[in-house]
């Protein structure tokens, strides 16, 4: 048996030798997409694909990418060499979309496989029909760009220079594409290197032992877990629109002894639009929130996965059939999966005395993507992200509110790009970005607030950008709330077109503060590709987390301190707080404990 | 017993039953679904202030107790859609 100090040296440099092929990404790619928003991952595995140790970035991917190691295993068995560096992003193989790119590399210790190092990042192009890889006019995946199965992009060190050329010629700005790829080479080069080491300094068969305690200890671990926990079925409902269709994810978890069991029966069919996601998806979809909400002192490995099974209908949303489009899987049937399991996970923990300090409201369900593409300001082709989408909103806990503006469940280390950054990418600029109030769902613990912001073309060669909208609806609220808090709002999209307006109005636009003081008509665009161009805006505003509680049990001084800080409006604490304020924004004390009893008494006779 | 931070199981007569956490007032027996005993306030999600955009179709319910009137929890739902049954073993 491994001694405990060697075994703890091992996994604290297992987590080191992660961070470090982290840092190396991020280094070498030149994407705000991964350097900004941290839209990437890197993980261990074991010689047969297993998770050995996920990493931080989306944790959607630390189950995929086990799957793609795998497939390369079977799809390359007794040709996996030294060196070797596989290439592989088909959704229906592992990868979430076709964005989303895998490269794994094996690691070799005195001519053994022994491990494996797999990264993604959300490459700048793939080549689909849509700039960026979100694809609202894909019919089927054939539109969805470049997709591979697996690929052998380096042979024992040597790149397949046919391979790299062939990649690069289907992509849009190509060069952007290759630094991405590089990024991911470095990455994996950098943790094969760390892991040779570690093994050479204690001997592969000590290593080896360390990783599989360390796989025990973690499916030990949530077991013991789980067994406190109490025994019963929760269930969430997730509704997303695309063009008036509502679908709706559906779920029941059970949790009976020391399993856990994710059943997604009652999920709509699959969708002719391309929210849909695979199962391999779905199952990353629902260990995201497992890694931070029930793992959160347990290392994320293979252990943890065994006593998790998922249930997802085939031919559904949760696990389409080929060829269906699956290109905004993420932000779609995938951010779903992860809210309902969110949602059910919050909700046992919230049933255990022990563990009602770990559960949380739902955090920023609606994560969206909106690619911008076309000419900026250096005259360079330009695609990206807006990176706001990961700066999220806290779900509120059990005893505290929910981060304001506080990132999201699926990825610890999520963010947005300077105000600065963006505009020098791209030919825009912003009229404000802030917190936006009343996005946080009521309860005795707020919601964290989402934000708010809009930008208009500036110094553009062509007038002005496209953009890519893959916001699947801003209808349903999508952030549960838990215990009686309100779910946080929607999303919201907003074409305003300033170019209707006189010029006098054109004048005053050129300076709005907020949408409300925008003249100009406002259409909803939330699927397709739109222009912005001329004098017009294009406002967004993304959903605050869910609330935890009664919002009647929300002490009055903490309610007008969320006025005073922009978090709630004077209207929306009277409506659902019930707290009366003046003009001055003191508290109108008897009024409000008259508008409390109201609004209970409204309660009872319902 | 926790059942949620709003409800409570207790036992009664040898059943157990869900009772609310404020008040202590039996709200339904522990192995049937007890939203059918709350108080239902359900209502389009846009009538609440505040940037709830939605549509008549998106209905927010909020499950009360039928004696002091706490929130007990709330749901999401389209006009017919089943309750969010939970319940423990």
């Amino acid at each position: 048996m491994i001694d405990p100090i060697t075994f703890s040296i091992i996994r604290h440099r297992l987590f080191r030798v992660v961070d470090e092929a982290v840092i190396t990404l991020k280094h070498v790619s030149g994407s705000a997409i991964t350097n900004e928003g941290h839209d990437l991952m890197v993980s261990l595995y074991r010689a047969d694909g297993s998770l050995l140790m996920g990493g931080v970035g989306f944790l959607h991917h630390l189950t995929s990418a086990a799957e793609a190691c795998k497939s390369i295993i079977r799809r390359f068995a007794g040709r996996i060499n030294k060196g070797d560096v596989y290439l592989l992003n088909d959704p229906y193989t592992a990868a979430l979309h076709t964005s989303d790119v895998y490269l794994v590399a094996p690691i070799h210790f005195n001519g053994k496989l022994v491990a494996w190092s797999a990264c993604f990042v959300h490459v700048y192009d793939i080549g689909a029909v849509n700039p960026g890889g979100f694809c609202p006019d894909a019919e089927s995946m054939y539109a969805e760009g470049f997709s591979t199965t697996g690929l052998r992009l380096i042979k024992e060190g040597e790149l397949d220079r046919d391979i790299w050329d062939t990649i690069l010629n289907m992509v849009r700005s190509p060069e952007m594409v290759a630094l991405d790829i590089n990024s991911m080479i470095a990455c994996n080069n950098v943790a094969r290197e760390r892991m040779i080491a570690l093994i050479d300094k204690y001997g592969d068969k000590t290593f080896d032992e360390a990783c599989q305690t360390l796989i025990e200890q973690s499916e030990q671990q949530l077991r013991t877990r789980l067994k406190e926990l109490p025994d019963g079925q929760w269930r969430s409902r997730q509704y997303l629109t695309v063009k008036d269709k509502v679908e709706t994810v559906v779920l029941c978890m059970t949790k009976k002894d020391d399993e856990l069991c994710f059943d997604f029966t009652g999920t709509s069919l699959q969708s002719p639009y391309a929210v849909n996601c695979t199962k391999w998806a779905s199952l990353g979809g629902l260990f995201a929130p497992i890694f931070p909400l029930l793992c959160y002192d347990i290392t994320w490995n293979e252990g943890v996965i065994r006593p998790i099974t998922m249930i997802a209908p085939e031919g559904s949303l949760v696990n389409c059939n080929k060829p269906a489009p699956v290109s905004v899987a993420t932000v779609g049937a995938i951010q779903s999966v992860n809210n309902a399991a969110c949602s059910t996970i919050g909700k046992m923990l919230n049933a255990s005395e022990k563990y009602a300090k770990e559960a949380t409201a739902v955090w920023h369900a609606n994560h969206f993507a909106i690619f911008m593409f076309g000419q900026n300001q250096h005259n360079k082709e330009s695609i990206g992200i807006f990176t706001e989408t990961f700066a999220g909103a806290g779900g509120a806990r059990t005893y505290a509110d929910g981060v304001d503006v506080g990132g999201e469940i699926p990825n610890p280390i999520s963010r947005m790009a300077n105000v600065e950054t963006t505009e020098n990418t791209f030919p825009i600029r912003y009229l404000f970005r802030r917190k936006m109030t009343d996005s946080g769902g009521a309860g005795r613990y707020r919601g964290g607030s989402g934000m708010e912001f809009a930008v208009v073309p500036h110094d553009a060669p062509d007038g002005g950008i496209d953009y890519v909208m893959s916001g699947k609806g801003s209808e349903f609220p999508m952030s549960e709330g838990l215990g009686g808090g309100y779910p946080g709002s929607p999303n919201s999209y907003l074409w305003v077109k300033n170019n209707e307006l006189t010029p006098e109005q054109q004048d005053r636009a050129k300076f709005s503060q907020s949408i409300d003081a925008m003249e100009a008509a406002k259409e909803v665009v939330d699927w397709g590709v739109f222009p912005l161009r001329g004098k017009d805006a294009l406002y967004v505003s993304w959903n605050g987390g869910g609330g935890y509680g009664d919002p009647l049990d929300r002490p009055v001084e903490e309610v007008l301190s969320d006025i005073a800080n922009g978090n709630t409006s004077v209207e929306f604490a009277n409506n659902i707080y019930g707290v009366v304020t003046n003009g001055e924004g003191l508290v109108e004390e008897a009024a409000t404990k008259d508008r409390r009893a109201t609004l209970l008494a409204t309660r009872k006779t319902a | 017993m926790r059942y949620s931070n709003a409800l409570n199981i207790k036992t009664e007569q040898g059943i157990k039953m869900l009772c609310c956490s404020r008040c202590n007032t039996t709200v339904s027996p522990a192995d049937e679904p007890w939203k059918k005993s709350a108080v239902l306030l359900e209502r389009p999600m846009h009538e609440l202030a505040g940037p709830y955009t939605t549509g008549e179709k998106v209905l927010l319910r909020s499950f009360a107790c039928p004696h002091c009137g706490v929130l007990l929890d709330t749901e999401l739902a389209q006009e017919g859609d089943d309750f969010l049954d939970d319940r423990l073993f």
